[in-house]
């Protein structure tokens, strides 16, 4: 590794990097423009079929097109002036992927082959039409000018992009997001319910047809740029990685946009740095980088976020818990029922509790008990008190009191209409506390509220014996 | 010509897959009305109501709206779906879901107007949803998904509701709110269709009754039709018979087809 070569190759890749990012050539710019375009227009249109639950279309639509490329170019080798014509090999690419979505439909709708079969055989059959048809292309006896260049439809290439293919992607591009935003109202509803789409008599078909055609013209026009093999993921990973950040479409779209063609132009970089390295897999691995940045951060659904959440939840619980513990014991030692109307908070709010006999009973570490207490006396819900002892404040008592009360009602309806055994319910409970809502609760509240009109609180269910 | 019925089905047969769903449906059902469909599993409720809506082939028969034919009412007619029927980790909030109701006529190419969003609030006011208006449809529990479903169904200020299965799977809450719902617009005039899957509330809530399976069973005002005899019949063994008939009746097209 340390050899002499693999340095100087490293430093001419820095070098080559510099270079591509700080002052890039005319070619590069155009490149640039051509990828970022592509990138963009993808990652907003994979959002529609993503939520149509038919990303893998673009897959198949990708595949189909390597015969269509062949037959272009071998007429246009036959006929034509000779050469390639990137606009003949699309147009050859167009029919044959039009033709697979049609043929998705047709097995769709007359046999009772299911969605994933149906775009799979389309898929299979077409590619391996064309890579027969690529054979012969590329057999050296026939010796056509320019087949060496059709390996690029495959893995893709954008060293070679001219001007003209950039500004056929910006144009493809434009015309992809002009169509969407033109009926994004109707798209958007059709993407959730189609059904409802179709009950308004608004055209769900010919919508359905726009969508499907505007997603077959912009994978066409990116074919030499990511591959046909990996086309797909330029309509798959930046939608995705938008689900992770956000809940309103409009921003989907945004999002998805950007994904797209931020990984798009970190992989036409990193392809023109490094000598060989096909563009498309360098998309798809930028693309992916980003997705795993936001699986990690996304604001959405992240993992930092749902950690921190499921933290916040813990302490809540922990909280409630050791209110709840001081307030059972408060309760046994005052030899006390809470009653309604009765202001009990200011005496009892005085009274000192031990603590570690709650760390004995919950089984908590030292470390958790004060951190628990710590951060109840910061919310100024009670106060530390010499010798290990502590002290509810008043607001503290009333959270207290809150908490225990929802609790025992939660015991007392499941040994009343769930037909739990007291001795057993306390364990539910336990768990029960943790998908308590407010709303479950204000339930709970209502159902008990004939009973409870002169306890503020019932006596601990499980334990029994001590109703007045 | 003003017809006094909301709805006329004759000889409606729908087939899935060649296999006969629903035989020769015939049902008339009165203006401001509350009626409930019922019938077990599989009877062709659901596929009723899409059939009636042209959202899945008839095979043969008529329907008639208001007298008229669906295209040319379609504006008085709003529709609840299943609330199965969508995915509810769509990136759309209530208030965006209810606004939908007011796309048609907004018409294509128009933007969504402030008073458009004005009525869409109202609407979630009258499901007691307001509230949660921007919250994203993921996060609601099911009563209130299908309470946001309701609301978008209001907007459309229509004369004939149809509702698949609107008090499946929802907590009491729901179940009060929608009910009520349903009795204030019939009071205003309009007339409900529900396919309800619950036998006994059926007589509570609804006053007229379409009693289904595979074939309109009986139908008509709810003490004509909620019988013991009719319920047997709907809900009875013997129509094991029919559906062996479909069965056997769908091999055949296959082998012919």
């Amino acid at each position: 590794m340390n050899s002499p070569d693999s340095w100087i190759l490293a430093l001419s890749w820095l070098d080559r990097l510099i270079e591509a990012v700080r002052s890039p050539s005319y070619n590069l710019k155009v490149i640039y423009l051509g990828v970022t375009s592509l990138g963009l227009a993808a990652g907003v249109c994979g959002c529609f079929l993503l939520f149509r639950k038919r990303s893998l279309l673009s897959d198949t639509i990708g595949h189909s097109t390597l015969p269509g490329v062949c037959i272009a170019f071998l007429l246009f080798a036959r006929w034509g002036s000779g050469g390639k014509s990137f606009i003949a090999l699309m147009i050859g690419a167009l029919i044959t992927g039009w033709l697979s979505v049609r043929a998705v439909q047709w097995i769709k709708n007359n046999s009772k082959i299911k969605e994933d079969a149906a775009l799979a055989i389309p898929l299979t059959v077409l590619y391996g039409l064309g890579v027969v048809l690529l054979s012969v292309v590329q057999d050296s006896n026939l010796n056509l000018q320019g087949s060496s260049g059709l390996e690029y439809y495959l893995f893709g290439m954008v060293a070679s992009m001219i001007q003209a293919e950039a500004i056929m992607l910006a144009i493809v591009s434009l015309g992809a997001l002009t169509v969407i935003s033109l009926f994004f109202k109707e798209l958007n509803c059709l993407s959730f319910d189609e059904d409802f789409v179709a009950s308004q008599g608004l055209p769900h078909r010919w919508l359905d047809e726009v969508l499907m055609l505007t997603c077959l013209t912009v994978t066409i026009a990116g074919l030499q740029t990511v591959g046909l093999l990996m086309i797909m993921a330029a309509f798959i990973i930046p939608p995705a990685t938008a689900r992770l950040w956000t809940d309103s479409m409009p921003w989907t779209l945004a999002i998805a946009g950007f994904v797209g063609a931020t990984g798009a132009l970190i992989g036409a970089i990193a392809s023109a740095v490094i000598f060989r390295l096909p563009a498309g897999a360098a998309i798809i691995l930028a693309s992916a980088l980003l997705f795993g940045f936001s699986m990690l951060f996304g604001s959405r659904k992240g993992w930092v976020v749902r950690q921190l959440k499921v933290a916040r939840l813990e302490k809540r619980l922990s909280e409630n818990q050791l209110l709840r513990d001081l307030f059972d014991r408060l309760e046994a030692q005052q030899k006390v029922r809470l009653l309604a109307g009765l202001d009990f908070s200011r005496d009892l709010a005085q009274v000192s509790l031990p603590v570690h006999d709650i760390l004995k009973d919950r089984g908590w570490s030292q470390r958790k008990e004060r951190s628990v207490a710590r951060s109840l006396s910061s919310q100024n819900l009670l106060k530390f008190e010499r010798g290990d002892c502590v002290q509810l404040t008043t607001q503290g008592l009333e959270r207290a009191i809150a908490v225990a009360r929802t609790h025992r009602l939660t015991e007392l309806y499941l040994i009343e209409h769930a037909d739990v055994a007291p001795a057993r319910v306390h364990q539910y409970v336990e768990k029960i506390e943790e998908i308590t809502n407010p709303e479950i609760a204000s339930d709970i509240h209502q159902l008990f509220s004939n009973e409870l009109e002169q306890a503020l609180i019932p006596a601990e269910p499980h334990r029994g014996g001590d109703t007045s | 010509m003003p017809d006094s019925n909301c709805l006329n089905v004759n000889h409606l047969t729908v087939c899935y897959d060649r296999k006969p769903a629903l035989w020769e449906a015939q049902v008339s059902i009165p203006q401001g009305t509350m009626t409930g469909i019922v019938g077990p599993n599989g009877a062709g409720k659901s596929t009723f109501l899409k059939a009636i809506l042209d959202l899945i082939p008839a095979t043969s028969g008529s329907v008639k709206f208001f007298g008229e034919d669906y295209r040319k009412v379609r504006h008085r007619i709003a529709y609840v779906p299943q609330r199965e029927s969508v995915d509810w980790d769509y990136p759309i909030s209530a208030r965006e879901v209810v606004v939908m109701g007011r796309y048609r006529s907004i018409g294509l190419f128009r933007r969504v107007s402030r008073e458009d969003r004005r009525k869409a609030d109202e609407a979630l006011d009258r499901v007691g949803m307001l509230d949660r208006a921007d919250s994203q449809i993921g996060s609601l529990s099911g009563g209130q998904q299908q309470r946001v479903f309701l609301a978008r169904a209001l907007v459309q200020e229509a004369d004939l509701y149809l509702m698949d299965e609107p008090f499946a799977g929802i907590d009491a809450t729901t179940e009060r709110v929608i009910l009520e719902l349903m009795r204030d617009l019939r009071e205003s005039g309009a007339s409900l269709v529900c396919v309800h899957h619950d036998l006994p509330t059926v007589a509570d809530y609804f006053d007229h009754l379409v009693l289904l399976n595979l074939r309109v069973v009986a139908s008509g005002a709810m003490n004509e039709v909620f019988t013991r005899e009719q319920l047997t019949q709907c809900y009875g063994g013997r129509l094991d018979l029919l559906s062996k008939l479909a069965d056997s009746l769908a091999k055949l097209e296959a082998l012919r087809s």
